[in-house]
């Protein structure tokens, strides 16, 4: 596995853990807003509670739930309440850790005792096991793993201060712009700033760290010189996709352009770093996450008095992002439509799934990468019979065509979705199925045991590792 | 090979049904009879064509019928059943059928070496017609053993 799929996989999940709760960060950061703003001691009430409590339990909570769903939720709050008492800093570093490895201690002692439990007593030791591991981890994190934490996070947060009061703030834009394009844009933005962002706000009542990512300056500035430089489908997408990169705040949409003419990176990092530079020195900041990274959430969030600066260093970051990109876009020929439609593919390769943006690229037309395909479902109704069966059928065709690596299981379409890339299913059940599992490649049968569709699929697959392996 | 301990008594040949309920209601008849399904099983297998369709009618003229294991079923069954004149499971191409499977099954799993056998014999175009026009139970049981 490559570092880059290793750093995007690490990074999806930190961000899994912050993504699914931004509305509450949301929340809290429009209380923070206008209860400074029109000075309601009420509203101020919520900001420490929310702040210490409430957005560390929940990242706790939805880290706990990824690794072993409710119970490891469960117990991954309860075990970070620990670090929270035992410490005096925001603990969302503690709650990512301590969420997701209280949840995996709790699964193993679960293992352990599976099958050994007498019957009738599931319940009773169950809830027990909760109990009183967590209340033995909550102790151990209060005691040792808070300081502990508490310190690391000390080493962050001088770090962060270290860069913004020598202005070295814009260096940043060296990592983060290359980033976005290979999608961790996440792992930057939802994993690192915005929990060391919010560590910020304690003390500093606002963040500027929550602009480096969600700054939409420089993605801009390349769509601009897109619009205004570019030539055929490259030009006429530019347009649309720069008021759903601007207001809607998706920036995926801008890294197409960005992976056909890769050397638009060097632009990024320009007007990224001199947008980061004037939100230093004008020393303006967020109040909290912008999420997505749309002008109407900064501007939202935008700390009372810095909404006129903040748009200042995103038209900086816009205009010298633009004046670099049009020799860059004028020398390579604008692109025609296929090279936009590739960099599309190649996004969905990069990202390692289909990208909600790469539609608005392509036709129709399947862009599904079959070479990936290692697990296929085949669903029936009642996940027994029919199935059973046309799996076995299927595994026997893979099996003849050399592909010994994809598994062909049988499942009841009720327990769809689950883990695999292709979904075989009678005609009849085809639409309960792609309901299902929209992310899936479905395909309907009516002939279970000859199926034209299975050497298709076997062709399609052995095809696409064909063209793989000689890329 | 597990389809060696189909005997002639799990065999029956030439029924004819009035339609397609009939025949899936004559098809379980012995596997209810010897206990392997409750009749709830057998109303189990006939709502789920009408739920879903007759989805499984798998191959031209072959219906796998099942229900959930949760519907009644006491243990892993088959019954082969042919039909003549064919009964139609208003399936489309895969009409009319001539040959049903009757399979009980306990979980989702235990079964599956079996149906691998069976897969292996059915999916030979010749062999299923050569088992349509079986004679007798005798001789069908020779012929999917063959």
């Amino acid at each position: 596995m490559s570092v880059r799929v290793q750093v995007q996989k690490f990074g999806s999940k930190l961000s899994s853990m912050v993504i699914p709760n931004l509305g509450a960060f949301i929340a809290w950061g429009l209380l923070t807003a206008v209860g400074i703003a029109i000075d309601s001691d009420m509203l101020r009430g919520f900001i420490t509670p929310m702040l210490n409590y409430l957005l560390p339990l929940l990242i706790a909570f939805a880290g706990g739930k990824m690794v072993y769903d409710y119970r490891g939720g469960v117990i991954g709050t309860v075990a970070t309440i620990g670090v929270i008492i035992g410490s005096s800093v925001t603990m969302f570093i503690g709650a990512m850790i301590l969420g997701p490895l209280a949840a995996w201690l709790l699964k193993k002692f679960d293992q352990m005792l599976d099958g050994h439990i007498p019957m009738g007593f599931e319940l009773i030791v169950n809830n027990y096991s909760v109990g009183i591991l967590g209340a033995i981890l909550g102790v151990i994190g209060c005691v040792w793993l808070g300081p502990a934490i508490s310190s690391l996070t000390n080493v962050f947060a001088g770090g962060v201060d270290y860069l913004v009061q020598h202005n070295l703030l814009p260096l940043t834009a060296l990592l983060i712009e290359p980033a976005k394009p290979l999608f961790l844009n996440n792992a930057i933005g939802q994993g690192i700033l915005t929990p060391m962002g919010t560590t910020q706000l304690g003390e500093l009542g606002k963040s500027v760290l929550f602009l480096l990512e969600s700054n939409p300056g420089p993605g801009m500035g390349v769509l601009l010189a897109y619009m205004l430089f570019g030539k055929g489908t490259s030009k006429s997408s530019a347009w649309g996709a720069s008021i759903i990169h601007l207001f809607g705040g998706i920036h995926e949409i801008y890294f197409p352009f960005v992976l056909m003419n890769p050397i638009l990176i060097l632009p990024l990092i320009l007007g990224g770093a001199c947008g980061t530079l004037i939100f230093n020195l004008l020393n303006v900041g967020l109040l909290g996450v912008a999420s997505p990274g749309s002008i109407i959430s900064i501007m939202i969030m935008s700390a009372p008095g810095d909404q006129f600066k903040i748009i200042l260093g995103v038209l900086a970051a816009c205009a010298v992002t633009f004046l670099i990109s049009i020799p860059l876009v004028k020398r390579a020929g604008g692109g025609d439509d296929s090279s936009l439609k590739e960099a599309a593919k190649t996004m969905n390769e990069l990202k390692g799934k289909r990208s909600r943006i790469s539609s608005v690229f392509e036709d129709a037309a399947d862009t599904f990468d079959f070479a990936k395909v290692t697990r296929i479902a085949y669903a029936c109704d009642a996940g027994i019979g029919s199935s059973a069966m046309g799996a076995t059928v299927l595994q026997k065709k893979c099996k003849a065509a050399g592909l010994d690596d994809v598994k062909v299981f049988h499942i009841s379409i009720e327990n769809l979705p689950t883990d695999c890339q292709v979904v075989v299913t009678q005609e009849m059940l085809l639409d309960r199925a792609k309901g299902a599992q929209p992310d899936a490649y479905c395909i309907a049968v009516t002939d279970f045991l000859n199926a034209p569709q299975y050497d298709e699929l076997i062709d399609k697959i052995k095809q696409a590792r064909g063209v793989g392996a000689k890329a | 090979m597990l389809l060696e301990k189909i005997t002639a008594e799990d065999v029956q040949i030439a029924l004819s049904a009035a339609d397609w309920e009939d025949a899936i209601r004559k098809a379980a008849a012995p596997l209810a009879a010897q206990g392997a399904i409750e009749q709830s099983y057998v109303e189990g297998m006939i709502e789920s064509v009408h739920k879903n369709g007759p989805y499984f009618v798998l191959a031209k003229g072959l219906a796998l019928a099942h229900a959930r294991p949760e519907c009644g079923a006491n243990r892993l069954a088959l019954n082969f059943t042919t039909f003549d004149p064919p009964v139609s499971f208003g399936a489309g191409d895969n009409d009319p059928v001539r040959l049903i499977i009757t399979l009980a099954a306990t979980d989702p799993d235990s079964h599956i070496d079996l149906l691998g056998e069976l897969a292996e014999v059915l999916m030979d175009d010749t062999r299923m017609q050569q088992l349509f026009d079986a004679p007798s139970p005798d001789a069908f049981r020779a012929l999917l053993l063959a």
